[in-house]
Order: structure tokens, then C-alpha cells, then sequence
């Protein structure tokens, strides 16, 4: 597993307090982008305006109590969200939120505590991120497929090839060019069509 | 949607409804509500639920202690933000007094007498709107301020327009409720928005209207925004129109919206104060592309009226009213208008007519016209004439 200090990450912190906002910029040294705000409807603007790995609210805020928030960014988009509560009230939150894959830790916490809490959120990102990249990578492999079976419609319709030799024709244009076969079957389309 | 009080009681109970606003208006369409329990309902769909009238717009001169809300079980609709605890259900009202007659000045019942006589004359007027607003940024203590949230012009698209996701928003969230979104766009100003939606039979397409506002306002709150939907938020750049489109069909089914029309347009003057009601009204129009005179046109985009034909259908355009009026007045006043003309079969006249008579430029005119008009009297009652027409 990568460690905190390996990735650039970009970060939302929201919290009224100025305070709390240096404690968690410590444990954020490498960070990419680290935004704060301070009330949900600013921060709630920022999730609409840019992507975030990570949001991490510290409730209560100002206008909300913050879980409606957390919430809500769950739903819009994939950051990792992570909530720092008020003891009282901590058990209570963290039954309502943690199936909606929210982390929540209590106030006051120990030194470290919140280094370990983003450090774990910052591993599922990486984990959901390669993810993203296995099927971004299946989906360009059957974006490819289609490409090189309509191309070959082509051939064996306009160039009265058979199938076999459309096949063929399209593997000698991508190794000339020096492309991808689906590469290759985009300028066949581009010239058929 | 049409729901029975049993289905709304059902409802409730099984929806696990915790609170239950029942809405009403002001002389100015301003969305008031009362909140009751789900015990409550059953008593106010019976006897009403009291209010205190004289401190409403409009109400001023009641002559009793209290009105009564009664809501109406058809505009039910569940308010689609997350809930704390229990969801909430919206219901617009008619609002009556205590011998258990409809409050003279309440404008949605105005548009109910209003639609009565068109279906007497056997006329459907449906109407759909376009409306304009402006998004302005709060800042972080939530405190508004005048900073238009993009500098975007018309139709620009993101990254530029900043506003598109709000508008999703909007439109997504206005649906959950039961209105149909056409069409959405930035508009020329800076943080200027429209949304339109589809057209309605015009009790449906006030209440939607209230709801329209409730919505963007909402949305716009939670996203650190406000809107602003006042005909001319910023002095140098484009005012807010609530644009109207009109369509009238008889029995048979024959298009009777230009009669209509020409009725509309001999009347606009005594009841463009109900369209236009505030000073800042009158610095729109004829500014940018708002209009100041009685003309239509089939092509012009400026012009009080805008009238086309597509398909086999006429569409009649108003594009004078902004959205600081009250849409249950503007749709009475637009059927009441429109039936004289088909009534009288008058016709346009002279497509952009150069001696077009100038709209009222100020709201003492506007006020001044509508105090002596005898076709506005027939249907505004005395309550709201004297709320719209006082001075200072």
C-alpha cells in the first residue's frame, strides 16, 4: 500500500473552527489541493464545482449539523468521507452514517488518530481507483471490438473483402501505422462511412 | 396527480409523514405555510386551519379574526429533500372564512372563479412558463452578497457556466415534485438562469409556479447560493422575465388563442400593474430585450408578444410579466382578457404597429390605469387593487 506521503491527493476540509483545520493540514503535508470552508453550503458548492478524494467535515457546523452534508457527498460523487463528532453524540452518528461508507472518529481525538483515519481512507481511494482503472480498461478493449467488427463490415461491404481477409487487412494497417488496431479501424471508418 | 383525502391520509400513515405544511399566498403570490402534525389533517381537511389574517399582504382589511386553510388533497407532494426525522408533505390551500365562504381576496380562488367562467364559455387556456433568475454567491457566514456566481453569457456551456449543475439540480428536484421541466440555459447576464416547463391547465400552472420558486430558492441555499428571482437584480445587466405562453382552444378543439391574444393586448394596459408590480419592474422593461409597448410580432424576440405558429399550433408568447407578480392573479387577469377577445372574435392588430401605445412606465401609472379600469374592478376585488395601487 502506497503511504500518504506517495500520493497527491485533493482535499476538502470543512469546519467552523480554524483550528481544527491546522491540526488535519499537518497530517496533510503532500496533499495536492487542500480547500477549507466553513459552512455546508459553501462546501456543499465546492463538491458540485471540482473533485475531491477526500472531504473530511467537522461537525457541528455552523449552518447544518454536518451528517446531512457527509451525506449528501456520498451520494454525489466518490470521495472518501470522513466526520470528526462530538463524543456525545459519536455513537449515535456513526450508527447512522457507517453504511453509507462514511468514517466517523469522536472529539477530542489523540494525536495521530486523524493521521490514521485519512491514511485509511486514502488507501480505499487507491483501491477503488485501480478498480476504476480495470474497467476503464475492459471498456476500452470492447470500445476497441466494436470498432474493428464495424470497420470489417465495411471492408467486406465496400471492398468486397471476406472476413478473413479484413481481419488481416486491419492488423497490416495497425502495424504499419504503427496503432492500435482500434486506432487503425477509426481511419477505416473515417474513409469508409 | 390527482389524490382523494383518504389517499392522502393513507399516505401519510405509510410514508411515515411527520409534518405537513399547508401553503397559501399573499395579494403578491408569496408562498406562506403553517405547519400541522399528521394528527391534525383529518380536522383540517374538515373544518380549516386558523390563521391570522391581518398580518398578510392583501388580508389587511379582513373583517374577521381569523381565516380558515383548507387544503386542496390534489397538490399533494412530498418536499424531496432528505429529512431529518419524518418526511415532509406540501399542500396548497384555499383559504375561506369563518361562515365557511371563500376569502374574497384569496388569489387562488381569483383564478378557480376565473377558470369557472372560461369552462361556462366553454374555453381550456393551458399556460407554461419561462422564467429568469439570478444565482448570487453567499459567503461563508451565509450572508448574501451581490457576486453573480459565473460571468457565463447565453446558452454558454461549462466550465464558463458555472451554474449547469444547480440547474440539474433544480430540474431534478422540481420533477421529484410533479412538474415537467422543457427546457434549461444560461441566460446573457452573469449568474442568469432559465428554466422552463412544460404547460398546464392554469390552476395547475400557478401552484407549479409557487413551487417553481420554493425549489430554486431552496436548492439554491443548500448550495451556498441565493436566487434572485426580482425583475432587475443588477442595474447594468438584463432583468428577470417570467415569459407566459398562452394556448386557448374552444370545444371542438379550434385554436382560439389569437382572439384571445387581441383581447389580451386591448386590456395589457389596466392590468400590467398585476403583471409588473414593483418600481423595479419598470426599469426592466424596455430595457435589453424587455418590452414597452402594445405590439406583437411572428419573428421579433423583443416585442410584448410574440406569436407563432408550428406544427399546426399557435403559440402566443407575453413576455412583459415578471416573476415578483402573483401568478394566480396574472393567469385570472390573462382568461379574463382572453375570453373578451374570443368572445368579441376580435383580431391582432397591425403586426409591429408603429403607433403601438406605450405600456405604463411607471408603477404609478400602471396603479393609476388599473384604478380606473372597470374590467379589472369585475375581478380584483378592493382589497388587493388598493395593495397593489398604494403609493410610497
Amino acid at each position: 500500500m502506497p503511504r500518504v506521503e506517495d500520493i497527491q491527493h485533493s482535499i476538502l476540509i470543512v469546519s467552523a473552527s480554524g483550528q481544527f483545520d491546522a491540526i488535519v493540514r499537518r497530517s496533510l503535508k503532500n496533499a495536492m489541493t487542500v480547500d477549507s470552508r466553513k459552512s455546508a453550503a459553501t462546501a456543499r458548492r465546492c463538491i458540485l464545482e471540482r473533485y475531491y478524494d477526500l472531504v473530511i467535515v467537522n461537525a457541528p457546523l455552523p449552518d447544518e449539523s454536518g451528517e446531512e452534508y457527509a451525506l449528501d457527498v456520498t451520494e454525489k460523487c466518490s470521495a472518501s468521507v470522513l466526520m470528526a463528532v462530538p463524543q456525545e453524540v459519536y455513537e449515535e452518528v456513526l450508527d447512522r452514517v457507517t453504511d453509507h461508507g462514511i468514517l466517523v472518529i469522536p472529539k477530542p481525538f489523540p494525536k495521530g488518530r486523524m493521521d490514521r483515519a485519512i491514511r485509511f481512507l486514502f488507501a480505499v481511494q487507491s483501491r477503488m481507483r485501480r478498480l476504476e482503472r480495470e474497467v476503464q480498461t475492459v471498456q476500452d478493449k470492447m470500445e476497441e471490438l466494436r470498432l474493428v467488427s464495424k470497420a470489417k463490415v465495411l471492408l467486406v461491404e465496400k471492398k468486397h473483402m471476406t472476413e478473413e481477409e479484413a481481419h488481416r487487412f486491419i492488423g497490416k494497417q495497425a502495424m504499419n501505422g504503427g496503432v492500435s488496431r482500434g486506432r487503425a479501424a477509426e481511419r477505416i471508418l473515417d474513409e469508409l462511412l | 396527480m390527482e389524490y382523494s383525502v383518504d389517499e392522502v391520509m393513507k399516505f401519510i400513515e405509510e410514508e411515515d409523514v411527520k409534518f405537513i405544511r399547508l401553503a397559501f399566498r399573499d395579494a403578491y403570490g408569496v408562498q406562506k405555510n403553517i405547519s400541522v402534525m399528521p394528527g391534525e389533517v383529518q380536522k383540517a381537511f374538515r373544518d380549516g386551519v386558523p390563521i391570522n389574517a391581518r398580518e398578510i399582504a392583501g388580508f389587511e382589511d379582513c373583517p374577521y379574526a381569523s381565516l380558515y386553510l383548507r387544503p386542496d388533497p390534489d397538490t399533494m407532494a412530498i418536499l424531496p429533500w432528505r429529512p431529518d426525522s419524518g418526511r415532509v408533505l406540501r399542500m396548497f390551500c384555499n383559504v375561506y372564512t369563518p361562515d365557511e365562504e371563500e376569502y374574497v381576496s384569496d388569489t387562488r380562488a381569483i383564478l378557480q372563479k376565473a377558470i369557472a367562467k372560461a369552462k361556462e364559455a366553454g374555453i381550456e387556456f393551458r399556460f407554461g412558463t419561462e422564467t429568469e433568475f439570478y444565482l448570487f454567491i453567499t459567503d461563508d457566514e451565509g450572508n448574501p452578497t451581490r457576486i453573480p456566481y459565473d460571468a457565463a453569457g447565453y446558452m454558454d456551456i461549462a466550465p464558463v457556466d458555472k451554474c449547469e449543475n444547480i440547474r440539474r439540480e433544480i430540474c431534478l428536484t422540481i420533477e421529484r415534485m410533479g412538474l415537467v421541466p422543457e427546457r434549461s440555459h444560461h441566460e446573457r447576464g452573469p449568474g442568469q438562469n432559465e428554466i422552463d416547463f412544460h404547460y398546464a391547465k392554469p390552476l395547475k400552472a400557478a401552484d407549479q409556479m409557487t413551487t417553481f420558486k420554493m425549489v430554486v430558492s431552496t436548492v439554491a441555499g443548500r448550495y451556498g447560493l441565493v436566487a434572485d428571482f426580482s425583475p432587475m437584480p443588477l442595474p447594468k445587466s438584463p432583468g428577470n422575465g417570467y415569459h407566459i405562453n398562452i394556448y386557448a382552444v374552444d370545444e371542438e378543439g379550434n385554436d382560439v388563442v389569437r382572439h384571445a391574444a387581441a383581447g389580451i393586448l386591448e386590456k395589457i394596459r389596466d392590468f400590467t400593474i398585476f403583471l409588473n408590480p414593483t418600481d423595479a419592474s419598470y426599469s426592466r422593461l424596455g430595457n435589453s430585450t424587455a418590452p414597452d409597448r402594445v405590439k406583437w410580432s411572428g419573428a421579433g424576440e423583443s416585442e410584448l408578444m410574440c406569436i407563432e405558429t408550428y406544427k399546426g399550433r399557435t403559440r402566443v408568447e407575453l413576455r412583459s410579466p415578471d416573476a415578483s407578480s402573483n401568478p394566480y392573479l396574472v393567469y385570472a387577469l390573462l382568461i379574463h382578457a382572453g375570453l373578451y377577445g374570443i368572445e368579441k372574435k376580435l383580431s391582432l392588430p397591425e403586426e409591429m404597429a408603429e403607433s403601438a401605445e406605450l405600456l405604463p412606465g411607471s408603477r404609478r401609472e400602471a396603479g393609476g390605469l388599473a384604478g380606473k379600469s372597470e374590467f379589472v374592478r369585475e375581478i380584483i376585488p378592493e382589497g388587493i387593487i388598493r395593495e397593489y395601487t398604494k403609493m410610497g
